[in-house]
Order: structure tokens, then C-alpha cells, then sequence
């Protein structure tokens, strides 16, 4: 997969969380490429920001070039990968 | 199960909680208030004579054969069109009676052909039925007389026909085609013995008339009858089951002369149609048995040698070598799957059990990928689930309804009759869509604001009407506080409220007037219950996910989750793109939508599955064809998908496809995907296999085997095999099984088993201890995801951009007649409604380009070209042209490009920039796909082996 794609891909969802405040933004487009892109994407991803960061955006690069906080709270997105266990209530109604 | 008549009641059943005492033939029944005569005797168990009642149909009083008495009253009353009240004694039979009914049926026998014996309705005729329950033994008239048994029969329409001589010119035809479908085709024309049924001055295949089959269902002669009961005869047995083509899901009685389908008749008591249907449901059922069928295994070593016909072992064992070899050679990440919307839920389950368990990788997607996946990301966010809200028979209580993005009337047709039934009832209607869809402007339909927007402006839009609900003191605060998160609430209110979402500001994107918008806001938020209704004209933009989540904010804004009338309700393009979401087919989850990294799912299923799974998300489609073009990916089991056609940017999917090297297809034809494949796996029809489909409204249907698969195998049974090949063991007798394992495994189906749904006909999950018998409704008291979450959401400009070059933005859909790739509406007779894909342009970009009506143009993108016909049409808007992808030699998905979902990945169909320009050839991709529909389709053939040897 071309890291340009890849690229794109992220400054897309950053383009989105941009609208939130600096943190949760960071932690919502961190859990977002950890939710839903495999490891290889991932790794790609972080080689590109390492070696030629140009043109990606500075919430991508912000966000995955800093280690999460040990209790980070839950950004936007913090339930998407909760199970019924941890969603709320009806959650076990839902899956 | 044979039921092949089912209860009629004469009219239609009240809801009321009101009830009335009366007494009929000397027994008591009390009934909802509002139940006519006719209806109570019927629910005594006693039919009372009838022609033009049906109890699909409100009672119309003409054929006087119903009539009965009633104690204290005059005369003899038509039972249909009288009210059963309180204390009323009713008498349904007796002589004086008797002889009116016969008296009547003399009439109506006096001018009706005495063919019964070579009819086509010949034991399945009311009108047979009716005489000989009221005891005609004569026709004093006699037959001399001036009658219309010389009125000409129109076979025009390609499914059934209309012989004018057995017409009694009851008008349940009319009826059905005003009440039910909603589409007003038919009329009654000329009075007194002059009456007869038109199709408004014309043939029916010239009419307005969408061969939905209502007036054929209706029909209680052999008047409309279907041209298959004409050659085969009449059924003998019937079996419920649920269709293949749309995600309503409508329930149909398969009515079958041994293995051979006679009819798919809608079923009254299928929870999705309640007796409806349309011309795909009804009549284009004869792909399943086509010509074009392959019932062979087959495989081959490269694309471009001929196919070679193998037993099932064979195939299975070779697929099964080849995965392994390309695991082994290029790794674990190299191979993956795709299930299928259009397979059932226990199928689509178990490709994604193989991929996981056997391939031990999550490198399983979708077709719902292409298409709803951004309902699942946008739903879930802020409800906390990806499903519809409502169900179906919800639309009935709105006050207001938005369809945004949507053509119902082509796309879900019988939903849009129960919809159009609701606004001819009074509730108002907003439509943004490019186009002038039919709901626009349609006979008694007719929407209070078309907000035409510019594809790729839903978010604007969207947010536009937000602002006015905010900044004008719009929202239910009650509501909000008490079922919302407050802070995400306030974040987004402020968002919302800032100068650069006023409808004013967006006027710029949209292109639709700011006060129409603000009218339209307002409607929204303060005409009582406010259900919005959606499909692909949401979720495939770049900001498709984003639009669901604005969607969902304006829903909670306004208080309008949780009740009956209001809402959001994704329009599923498939019959099982629900199904297929719910069944663990995403790389990120496992069935019931829980994510691969949550350990003590995965622990669930490892232990259930006796198997290692990754916690890693694995490819989704476009991912797999990117890193197949980069060959990192290698191999790709294929359900009932023809991706090659389907997808965007088709040269890049192909590129992908010959990049692996081991394609397998599970199909019923060759398709386009098929042409890239290696093996090919026979697939089975609907009719050919158990399962179940879960259609928008999260309805489990059943699916019910009605003939011998054509390849032997259902789908199931080949994945079975192909996972223990691979050393991964599956056991299963029956797809019940399979379902009895989604039930152990996933919450939301644990209380679904076939004995279940065989007792109440379908189930709407969540289905647990909680709820037995189903959820009709979702987030009554509480979200699923505990408070509702406010999202924000920028608009964000697609990169599609529009310039010299490409000034024109194309727009993808579908039509009524085709369905998806086409591969089994093209099957059909449906073509003769849709042969070719055209362009529909605006005459003033036509005009600009010299463009005639009916004239080839080339369409091109900054992906491709293809050429294709003109259509001009003021549906559309100046600047916006639109084309359907049910062809594949038109190849409209070679125009559209790689811009997706930011969240999901979901192409952007719907817009891309293009050119129009008038040319007199295919374009070269055209050339190359004819040449190669021969070269990479050729089957081999062994010579016949000769008398000397």
C-alpha cells in the first residue's frame, strides 16, 4: 500500500476531529487508526511521519507521535469499541 | 407448509381499543371499534359472500353481494360498508338474503365468459368461489344479450396480463393501485355498462404502472393473471420465505408446482410488506433458474487459460492447497474474504468464522463496506449501535418526514407505498436530494420543500438546519438533559449556532436557498413526530459518516429518538446488509458489532471456536485491493459479490484482482469478478437454501428451501467444506445450527432459534431474555450507548473538485427495475424497463454540448471514460448529470474514483467530476472489456470422444 494513500487517509480524519479541542482531537484520531486500521497500515503510517512528515497534517503527526497518556480519558469516539460489557444498560440489547 | 389461501376478512382489521358487543348468526363477538360487519362475521370464522371486498383494500360497496340484515334496520346493507356497533344482531344468511345474492351473481355470470374449465384461474377464482357459495344454478338473462366478452386482452406488460372479457368491474384493481401502491396507474373509465378498467388511455407497458402486482393480487377473476400461472397452472403447494433483492425484506409465499417456482405471491402476514410488493419481489425471480447459471465447480491456473470443469472436491481441495501456499509463502496477512449482503446471516457468519478462525487473520469486509458502512460508524457513535431506529410500520405515526438521500419509490418500493400512504394521510415531506426524485412531485404526493443541494453538501446542509433549530430556541431541552451527554450537547450546540453554519453561509456549498432551509428546519423540528429516512445519497460522500452523526444530532436535538413516528432510518440497499453488519463481516468486529481487540469477546469466541484469534483490525476491501496492486495480498475467498463491477475506480480493482493469485468465487453466474478468479464455486439461489435475512428494520426473516441447489451445494455447505480443508473443522447438519451458534455467541440474538421465528414468523433483535419476542423500536427509555452522544461535525469540501477540465459532478444510483449490478434483474424481463444504463443531463448542460436526447456521449473522469447514451431530463439540476451500474459493458464504475469515507472507507459514488461530450465509439476500456468478456470467460470443452476409441 502506498504510504500517499495512507496519508490521505489520516489527514481525512483529522479534517474531521479538527473540529475538537487539541486533546480529545489527539486521542479520538489516535483511537480511530487504532480501531480500524491493521498493524501494517499503522507501522507505514508512523515510518512516513518519521522519515518525511511533509504533508501530513500536524493533528496526525501530534497525535501518533506522542505516547498516550497512562488514564487517557475517553475522546469522542472512546465507546466504539466497547463491547456490551462496558456500553451502557441496553448494551447487551445491542451487541 | 402449504397455506396457499389465506384468511381474507373482507376488510381491513381496526386497531382501536375501544371495542363493540354485537351478536352474528346467533354468536357473540366483540371487536375493535371501526371493524366492519364483514370483518367481525369473518373473525367468527364465517366468510360472508363478497366481489370487490379484500382486506387490503378500505370497503367500496359496489358488488352488493355482501349484503345481510340487521335487526331494527331497513333493507339489506352492503355488510363491508357498515360498522359493527354496540349491541347490533346481524344475520348473514338466510332465504330472502339467499335470493338477492344469487340475484346479483346472475347479473355478473350473465356477462362473463363460461370458460372455467380452461381459465387460468380455474380453481383459484373468486368469482367461481362466490357462485358457487350463493348457489347460482341458472342465468335467466341468458348470454345473447350486449355483453364484453369480445374485450381485447393486453399482454403488453411481460409478467402478466389484463383480459378485459373476465373483468366485473369491481375496481379492486383501481383500488390497489391508489391504496396500496400509492401510484394511481389505473382508472376506472367511462359509466353504467360502459365502465371499464384502463391503464389511464394506454397499454399497461405504456402506462404509469410499476408492475408492483397489487391489481394482479387483488384481482378476484383471472383478469390479471400472472403469464407464469397462464403456462404452468396453478400452484399446488406454497412456501413462505423472504425475498432476495431489497433490504425491506418482503415475506412471499413461493408457490411452486413440485421444484418449479409458478409464482412469489407477497405474504399478508410478512412484518415487512403486510401483503405488498414489487416488481422485483413479485415477478423477477426467473434469474435463479437461468440459462446462464453455472452449476460446476471449475477452476483454473491463470485468469487467461479456459475454465476447467472439476468436481466440488476437486475445487475445494485445490482452493484450499492455494491459500495455504500463499500463507505460507507471502504470510498469515496475505489471504482474506468477503461475504456477501445478498448471501443469508448464517453464511456471511460463517465466511467470517473461516476468515478468522481458519485464515487466522481479520482480513474479512463487506459489501456493506460500499455502502452503509457509514451508518454503522456514524449510528454507533451516537446512539451506540449501528441499526435503524423504527420499524417499518412506524412511518404511520409521522408527522413530518425527511428523506434525505433516498429515491424510496425506486429503491424501496414498498416501503415508499406504506410512505406515500402516510403523506396522502396528511404528514408533510422534506426531500434533499440533487435530483427531482419521484416523491418531489407525484399524484397526492407532494413535498413541502425539495432542498435540491449540490451532491457532496449533506454535511452544510445538515448543520445549516441545526443552526436554526439552536439559534431559534428549537431544541427539546427536556429531552436533551435528560438523555444526552450535556457537554458533547453544549459543544455541539455552540458548533452549530457559529455564523459559518447559517443556512445563509451555506448557501454558497449547497446551493439551496437559506430560506428554504430555515422553513424546512422549522418543519422539522416543531410539526409533531419527525422520522428521517436515508440510503446511499448519505452515506457514499467523503463526509458520509459525518452526515450520519449530523443526522443523529438533529434527531436527538429534537427529541425525535425513541418514539413511534420519528427516528433514523437507514434505507439498507441489500437484503441483508443488516444481516451481513451484524454477523461479525467488518475487519474490526465480531458478530454483534463488538471489537476485535475486546478480550473478552475474543476469549468467547476462541473458546467456542477452539481456535487463536488476532486482536489486530484487519483489511478492508479498498485496503486489500491497494496492498494486493502493492503484492502484499495475495489471495481473497469471494461470496456473492462482483466487486469488479461494483466498486469504484474499476481499474483499480481489476489491477488488484490480477494481482493475486488465488481469486475463488462463490457465484450464481460468471460475473464480471469472475473473470480475474482461479476457482469458481457454484452459489445457490434463494429458493435454493435455509437461513435467514435480516432486513433494515433489523427484522429476522426466514429464508426456506423450496428446490434442490442447482450445484448441489447451498452456500453454506461449500464454506463448510472449503474451512475444513484448510484444517479448520466445521459441523453442522442444517443452517439452524449455524444460527443456534450466532444465538449462543452474540447478545442481540440470543433469544433467535428457527423454532422461533417458525412459531411467530420473524423477530426483531435485540432478541433476548429481556426482550423474547423482539425490539420494534430501539432507544425508547435510554440509548444503547447509556447518553446520547453529540457529535461535532465540520463540514469538510470533498477533494473531488469540479474545474475546467471536469465541470460537470456525476451522481451514481439505481432504478426501480434493475437491482445492483443487475446480475439478476438483467436476468429478467425487468430489462425491458432498463436495457442499458443512460446519462441523465440537465437540457441546459445538454444544449451547451450539443447533446441530443438518445445521442452517445462520452462520460470521463479523472478515472476513466466509457460511453453511454443520453437522456435529457429536468430531474436533474444544471451541473449535476447521474447513470445507474446495472450494466456491466457500461462499466459506470470506471468513472468513479478512490475518494472515500473518512471514517469508513466508503466510496464517494455520488460525486465525481466529469465531462460530457458527444463521441460515436466506446471508449478503449469498452473495447477491452468486450474482448476480454470472450477471452477471460471461455470454458473448456473436451472433444467427444470418437467411436474408435
Amino acid at each position: 500500500m502506498e504510504d500517499s494513500k495512507l496519508v490521505s487517509m489520516a489527514n481525512q480524519i483529522a479534517a474531521f476531529f479538527s473540529a475538537y479541542p487539541d486533546a480529545e482531537a489527539e486521542a479520538a484520531l489516535r483511537d480511530h487508526i487504532k480501531l480500524f486500521w491493521t498493524p501494517r497500515m499503522r507501522q507505514l503510517l508512523d515510518v512516513r511521519i518519521q522519515e518525511q512528515p511533509a504533508g501530513i497534517e500536524p493533528l496526525v503527526v501530534r497525535a501518533l507521535s506522542r505516547q498516550p497518556p497512562a488514564a487517557e480519558d475517553a475522546g469522542p469516539i472512546g465507546k466504539l469499541a466497547s463491547g456490551p460489557n462496558t456500553l451502557g444498560e441496553l448494551a447487551s440489547d445491542a451487541g | 407448509m402449504t397455506l396457499l389461501r389465506e384468511l381474507d376478512t373482507g376488510t381491513p382489521i381496526r386497531l382501536a381499543a375501544e371495542t363493540v358487543a354485537l351478536v352474528i348468526d346467533g354468536q357473540g363477538v366483540t371487536v375493535p371499534k371501526g371493524t366492519s360487519v364483514m370483518a367481525a362475521t369473518a373473525m367468527l370464522g364465517t366468510q360472508i359472500p363478497k366481489l370487490c371486498a379484500t382486506d387490503s383494500l378500505e370497503a367500496f360497496g359496489s358488488c352488493r353481494l355482501c349484503l345481510v340484515q340487521i335487526e331494527g334496520r331497513r333493507g339489506y346493507p352492503a355488510s363491508c360498508t357498515t360498522p359493527a356497533e354496540d349491541g347490533m344482531v346481524v344475520h348473514t344468511q338466510n332465504e330472502a338474503i339467499a335470493k338477492r345474492r344469487r340475484g346479483v351473481m346472475e347479473l355478473y355470470i350473465s356477462d362473463h365468459p363460461l370458460t372455467c374449465l380452461t381459465c387460468s384461474a380455474n380453481g383459484d377464482c373468486e368469482l367461481q368461489d362466490m357462485a358457487g357459495a350463493v348457489g347460482l344454478r341458472e342465468v335467466r338473462y341468458g348470454y345473447a344479450g350486449e355483453n364484453h366478452l369480445d374485450a381485447p386482452t393486453d399482454a403488453s406488460n411481460p409478467y402478466f396480463t389484463f383480459e378485459a372479457s373476465k373483468c366485473i368491474a369491481c375496481s379492486r384493481c383501481v383500488r390497489a393501485c391508489e391504496e396500496i401502491q400509492g401510484t394511481f396507474a389505473l382508472t376506472m373509465e367511462g359509466r353504467g355498462f360502459a365502465s371499464k378498467i384502463s391503464a389511464g388511455g394506454t397499454d399497461f407497458m405504456s402506462s404509469e404502472c410499476v408492475s408492483c402486482g397489487a391489481c394482479v393480487q387483488a384481482c378476484p377473476t383471472a383478469t390479471l393473471n400472472e403469464k407464469s400461472v397462464i403456462q404452468l397452472g396453478t400452484p399446488d403447494r406454497a412456501v413462505v420465505t423472504t425475498c432476495a433483492y431489497c433490504g425491506v425484506g418482503c415475506s412471499f409465499k413461493a408457490e411452486m408446482k413440485g421444484e418449479t417456482v409458478v409464482r412469489m405471491v407477497p405474504y399478508k402476514d410478512g412484518g415487512a410488506n403486510e401483503g405488498h410488493s414489487c416488481v422485483k419481489g413479485r415477478f423477477a425471480f426467473g434469474y435463479a433458474t437461468h440459462k446462464d447459471r453455472k452449476t460446476k465447480p471449475m477452476i483454473r491456473a491463470a485468469i487467461t487459460d479456459p475454465w476447467q470443469e472439476v468436481s466440488w472436491e476437486q475445487a475445494i481441495a485445490h482452493a484450499a492447497s492455494e491459500f495455504k501456499r500463499l500463507q505460507a509463502q507471502y504470510g498469515r496477512d496475505s489471504v482474506g474474504g468477503i461475504t456477501s449482503s445478498r448471501c443469508t446471516n448464517e453464511e456471511t457468519y460463517l465466511v467470517q468464522k473461516l476468515v478468522r478462525g481458519a485464515f487466522g487473520n481479520n482480513n474479512v469486509d463487506t459489501c456493506a463496506r460500499v455502502c452503509h458502512s457509514p451508518t454503522g460508524y456514524g449510528l454507533k457513535a451516537t446512539l451506540g449501535t449501528s441499526a435503524g431506529t423504527q420499524d417499518f410500520a412506524s412511518v404511520a405515526y409521522a408527522d413530518v418526514i425527511l428523506v434525505i438521500g433516498a429515491n424510496p419509490t425506486d429503491g424501496h418500493p414498498v416501503f415508499a407505498s406504506r410512505m406515500k400512504r402516510r403523506l396522502r394521510q396528511g404528514a408533510k415531506l422534506i426531500v434533499a436530494d440533487p435530483r427531482r426524485i419521484d416523491l418531489v412531485k407525484s399524484p397526492h404526493v407532494r413535498a413541502q420543500h425539495h432542498l435540491q443541494l449540490l451532491p457532496g453538501t449533506n454535511v452544510a446542509l445538515l448543520n445549516a438546519m441545526a443552526h436554526v433549530i439552536v439559534r431559534e430556541g428549537l431544541v427539546n431541552e427536556a429531552y436533551v438533559s435528560e438523555r444526552c451527554e450535556t457537554g458533547a450537547f453544549e459543544s455541539w450546540a455552540r458548533f452549530v449556532a457559529l455564523e459559518q453554519n447559517s443556512p445563509e453561509a451555506s448557501e454558497e456549498f449547497t446551493g439551496v436557498s437559506a430560506s428554504e432551509v430555515r422553513a424546512a428546519a422549522r418543519l422539522y423540528a416543531t410539526g409533531g413526530n419527525a422520522a428521517i429516512y436515508y440510503g446511499l445519497g448519505v452515506t457514499e460522500h467523503s463526509q458520509g459518516s459525518t452526515t450520519v452523526m449530523a443526522m443523529a444530532n438533529l434527531a436527538m436535538a429534537t427529541g425525535n429518538v425513541g418514539k413511534l413516528g420519528a427516528g433514523l432510518n437507514p434505507l439498507r440497499g441489500q437484503n441483508n446488509v443488516q444481516g451481513s453488519c451484524d454477523m461479525g463481516s467488518f475487519p474490526h468486529e465480531y458478530p454483534g458489532y463488538r471489537h476485535v481487540s475486546d478480550e473478552s469477546t475474543r476469549a468467547l469466541f476462541e473458546a467456542d471456536w477452539d481456535a487463536v484469534l488476532s486482536p489486530d483490525p484487519g483489511l478492508r476491501i479498498p485496503n486489500m485491493l491497494d496492498e494486493a496492486v502493492g503484492g502484499h495480498f495475495k489471495g481473497l475467498y469471494i461470496q456473492g459479490e462482483d466487486i469488479a463491477q461494483s466498486d469504484p475506480d474499476t481499474k483499480h480493482v481489476t489491477a488488484g484482482l490480477r494481482a493475486m493469485e488465488c481469486v475463488v468465487i462463490q457465484d450464481l453466474f460468471l460475473n464480471e469478478t469472475a473473470k480475474y478468479a482461479h476457482v469458481f464455486l457454484p452459489g445457490s439461489s434463494f429458493l435454493e437454501k435455509d437461513g435467514t435475512f435480516t432486513n433494515a428494520e433489523r427484522r429476522i426473516n426466514r429464508v426456506r428451501k423450496v428446490m434442490t441447489p442447482l450445484g448441489g451445494l447451498a452456500d453454506w455447505e461449500a464454506t463448510v467444506a472449503l474451512s475444513n480443508a484448510l484444517g479448520f473443522p466445521m459441523e453442522y447438519n442444517h443452517a439452524s445450527e449455524i444460527m443456534d451458534e450466532i444465538a449462543r455467541l452474540t447478545p442481540s440474538f440470543s433469544g433467535v432459534s428457527y423454532e422461533k421465528l417458525d412459531q411467530v414468523g420473524s423477530l426483531q433483535w435485540p432478541c433476548n431474555d429481556a426482550a423474547p419476542m423482539g425490539t420494534p423500536m430501539m432507544h425508547v427509555d435510554k440509548f444503547v450507548r447509556g447518553k446520547g452522544r453529540f457529535m461535532l461535525t465540520a463540514f469538510v469540501p470533498t477533494e473531488e473538485r469540479t474545474g475546467a477540465r471536469f465541470p460537470l459532478i456525476l451522481t451514481t444510483g439505481r432504478i426501480l427495475s434493475q437491482y445492483n449490478v443487475g446480475a439478476q434483474t438483467r436476468r429478467t424481463e425487468n430489462s425491458r424497463w432498463h436495457e442499458e444504463d443512460v446519462l441523465e443531463i440537465h437540457p441546459f448542460d445538454a444544449e451547451n454540448r450539443g447533446v441530443l436526447d438518445g445521442e452517445m456521449v462520452s462520460l470521463e473522469s479523472r478515472s476513466g471514460d466509457i460511453a453511454l447514451r443520453a437522456r435529457i431530463s429536468e430531474r436533474m439540476q444544471p451541473g449535476v448529470v447521474y447513470t445507474t451500474f446495472h450494466h456491466a459493458t457500461t462499466g459506470a464504475n470506471v468513472v468513479t474514483t478512490d475518494q472515500s469515507d473518512w471514517a469508513t472507507n466508503c466510496p464517494e459514488y455520488k460525486v465525481t467530476a466529469v465531462q460530457v461530450r458527444r463521441t460515436n465509439r466506446p471508449s478503449n476500456w469498452q473495447e477491452q472489456f468486450a474482448r476480454e468478456d470472450l477471452s477471460l470467460t471461455r470454458i473448456f470443452v473436451p472433444a467427444p470422444a470418437t467411436a474408435a476409441e
